[in-house]
């Protein structure tokens, strides 16, 4: 385990940020009702990479190299991701056009996903390894950037949520206290662009939809209050990440979908032990 | 006295429709005005115009800045989240800035006594969602007071509650009056509990009057 430590640790780090960050965020996705979010936005940033491989790949097929690093998968999932965000729309909550929309999105990302690296063999490679999620490919300078863009998110959620709660619970309100309905869900939903922009260019998609979507929804009924429906969905996305960790470790398991798997029994544990609110 | 609110000739409704017309009233600081009319008369309409909800089909609505509050009609806080009675009353005392700080030990201690004082003791860490109508009605009327505003606008406020509920809410109004507030409140039933109300506005057929105050049966202690 220690070798797979020092060969995995800037992974594993990375990883333990996004599972704290993106339950939090996944929580308020679930309270709003906007939770197809969690699932069209990690969908439009792979299909953004897919847009960068293929520009990529046709770049420099010539000069004999391609470049799949993951600068450019950052740049490009930001880029898959602003598309879906700007197609789904800012608001306080879903109506049923917005989580329609969230619906195509998911649709139309998913098929270019899967038909633009039929173009690219080497970007087909590419994405195959960002939606099995090979936290192999995780070096240092990502584990920066994912621990920077996670502390940011974080740090503007602890000093924002109560905004966000207000605005979510009663927009009225909000807007006769004087505070901007809009520029609150425009902070809410660009720190849920970075935790899907950061989640899908390392861990991958699979992953960041089990950690936004997964976890929140065992802690939602039985939390006592916002403030520990948001600490719990994050406990629960660390275990769950732990142990998808273990899972993909001890049977040599792509890293993705044990995400999802590992959310799941610590998710329904989280149900069943919090099962009353107070 | 320098006015608080001040409609200016204005009409007012909905999606250019006109549900009052001909509106010119003022009102200073420190004044508890009522508003009664019966269901559908506009009541809301001219609240909701007051705090600058619903913009004026002609005519102006001018207030001087300061801190406003609202106790909507219906019940208005999403279930979904779920939020303590705590965090929904200091929600009232959030800064407007996003990069603002989280309530202080005042706005905490003040958040607690205006539950002591609704009869909500021990409720701080309950879910809002739930909590029975009536009470819900009151941690409304908690994230209200617990801004200090100095233009108050509660529609049907006592609609879901008892005579004594009823009268503790009344009198926290009455007394944020004293501090200062202008305070406007709707009612469809002008009964005794509003006995301590300083003017009374009917609506009816699309207009706005000044009215009596209500009198006092010596029903009540
Ligand atoms: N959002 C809206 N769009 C269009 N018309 C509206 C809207 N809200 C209210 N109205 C209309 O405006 C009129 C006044 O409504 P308002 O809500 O002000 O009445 P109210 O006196 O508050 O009634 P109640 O006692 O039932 O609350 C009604 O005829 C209503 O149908
Ligand atoms: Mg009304």
């Amino acid at each position: 385990m220690s070798i797979y430590l020092e060969l995995f640790g800037a992974s594993l780090a990375a990883l333990a940020c996004l599972a704290v960050a993106a339950p939090a965020f996944g929580a308020f996705l679930h309270a709003r009702g906007t939770v197809l979010q969690g699932l069209a936005l990690p969908q439009a940033a792979l299909a953004g990479i897919a847009i960068g491989a293929l520009i990529e790949g046709a770049g420099h097929a010539h000069a004999g190299h391609t470049h799949t690093g993951s600068g450019i998968a950052f740049g490009w999932a930001a880029v898959g991701t602003l598309l879906g965000l700007c197609a789904v729309g800012v608001r306080w909550r879903s109506s049923g056009v917005e989580n329609g929309r969230a619906a195509v999105v998911f649709c139309v990302a998913s098929a270019l996903a899967v038909l633009l690296p039929t173009f690219s063999p080497t970007g087909a490679l590419h994405l195959e390894a960002r939606t099995r999620g090979e936290i192999l490919a995780i070096g240092g300078a990502d584990l920066i950037a994912v621990a920077a863009a996670t502390a940011v998110v974080v740090a503007t959620l602890v000093r924002t949520w109560r905004h966000v709660l207000l605005v979510g619970q009663d927009p009225t309100a909000a807007r006769v206290h004087g505070l901007s309905v809009l520029r609150t869900n425009l902070v809410f939903n660009g720190c849920v662009a970075v935790v899907t922009v950061v989640g899908t260019a390392t861990a991958g998609p699979l992953a960041t939809f089990g950690l936004l979507v997964v976890p929140a929804i065992g802690c939602q009924a039985g939390a006592p209050s916002m403030r520990a429906f948001l600490a719990r969905s994050s406990m629960v996305g660390l275990v769950g990440a732990s142990l998808s960790v273990a899972l993909s470790f001890w049977a040599d398991l792509p890293l993705g979908p044990c995400v999802v798997v590992g959310c799941l029994p610590a998710t329904l544990v989280a149900r069943v032990v919090w099962r009353t609110g107070s | 006295m320098r006015p608080v609110l001040g409609f200016r000739s204005a009409a007012l409704g909905h999606s250019g429709r006109a549900v009052l017309t001909g509106v010119d009233l003022e009102f200073g600081a420190g004044r508890f005005v009522l508003v009664e009319g019966a269901s559908g008369s506009g009541k809301t309409t001219l609240l909701h115009s007051a705090i600058g909800l619903l913009p004026p089909i002609s005519g102006a609505v001018e207030r001087t800045p300061g801190v406003r509050a609202l106790v909507p009609q219906i019940d208005a806080l999403d279930g979904a989240h779920p939020a303590s009675v705590l965090e929904t009353v200091l929600s009232g005392a959030l800064s407007v800035h996003l990069s603002g700080s989280s309530p202080g030990a005042e706005v905490r201690q003040r958040a607690f006594e205006l539950l002591d004082a609704l009869d909500l003791t021990g409720f701080a860490d309950r879910r809002v969602d739930h909590l029975s109508g009536g009470q819900r009605q009151r941690v409304l009327v908690a994230r209200a007071l617990v801004r200090q505003p100095d233009l108050l606008i509660l529609d049907e406020p006592t609609s879901a509650l008892d005579e004594r509920s009823a009268r503790r809410v009344l009198s926290l109004v009455r007394a944020a009056v004293e501090r200062g507030a202008l305070v406007l409140a709707a009612t469809h039933r002008l009964d005794e509990a509003w006995i301590e109300v300083d003017d009374v506005l009917r609506i009816a057929g699309g207009v706005v009057e000044v009215a009596e105050l209500p009198q006092s049966t010596g029903a009540l202690p």
